[in-house]
């Protein structure tokens, strides 16, 4: 994985700030993989309930994590119980990493 | 020095006129209110209503673009600072009291990339993200007038 300690702990700071705790966290995408550089941070969140509001969050946590991390790309994929799995869900979960 | 007076003179005066753009278009499209999901699908039913939504989402975007962009680096500039990376200049904007809140101002500019770029399906949604675009409108329009008075 592509990712210094301290970027992970601050992602897995953040999201328990702003999400709470018991939110399922993978990498995926790019990051994952050693031999490639640079390339945008993919994040797979998964909710252990559905929330109101819940994309507010997401911004939320996008705009922190900017402004912690400096100016990088993140995309964030967010994935709430009953809601239908979209290929890129697939793709988080399988190829996904824990942080 | 005057070069760089000019320069902001002219960053200001455009930012009167998006600034005057944005409020009245701001207006118009929450004259209904509250804009909950059924009214703002009642009102997307309209060529009018369309456009409204159009309308306000590129001017929210385009004086954001020049506030953060262009106003910030030079005005931090003739204060004699160096201008650095869009969230340096907004960290420093909220030191100086221009803005309340950097962390916002990050959330605005991701805000307004998801109203330009996805078309959101889910009325309801769209419907809340335009109550906190509403707000964040309104907080570029004080930090404007908050940066003309100083």
């Amino acid at each position: 994985m592509r990712l210094t300690p301290f970027q992970q702990r601050i992602i897995k700071d953040e999201v328990a700030r702003i999400m709470g705790e018991g939110v399922r966290l993978l990498l995926f995408g790019s990051r994952t993989d050693d031999d490639r550089r640079g390339g945008d941070i993919d994040l797979y969140l998964e909710t252990p309930e559905r929330r109101e509001r819940a994309w507010h969050q997401v911004l939320r946590l996008n705009a922190a994590l900017q402004e912690r991390l400096g100016e990088q790309k993140l995309d964030i994929v967010l994935h709430q119980p009953g809601e239908p799995l979209q290929p890129i869900h697939l793709q988080a979960r399988k190829q996904g990493i824990p942080l | 020095m005057t070069g760089l007076r000019e320069r902001l003179a002219q960053i200001l005066a455009l930012l009167e006129k998006e600034d005057r753009l944005l409020c009245g278009v701001r207006e118009r499209l929450f004259q209904v209110t509250p804009l909950d999901a059924p009214r703002l699908a009642c009102l997307l039913e309209t060529p009018e209503g369309i456009d409204r939504l159009e309308s306000f989402t590129s001017k929210f975007s385009r004086m954001q673009d020049t506030f953060v962009d262009k106003l910030l680096p030079i005005h931090l500039r003739s204060l004699g600072e160096l201008p650095g990376s869009a969230i340096d200049n907004l960290r420093r904007a909220e030191q100086l009291g221009l803005i309340e809140n950097a962390e916002s101002w990050v959330e605005m500019r991701l805000l307004r990339n998801r109203l330009v770029h996805e078309y959101v399906e889910d009325i309801a949604q769209l419907a809340e993200q335009l109550s906190l675009a509403r707000e964040q409108a309104e907080a570029l329009h004080h930090a404007y007038h908050k940066l003309r008075s100083r």
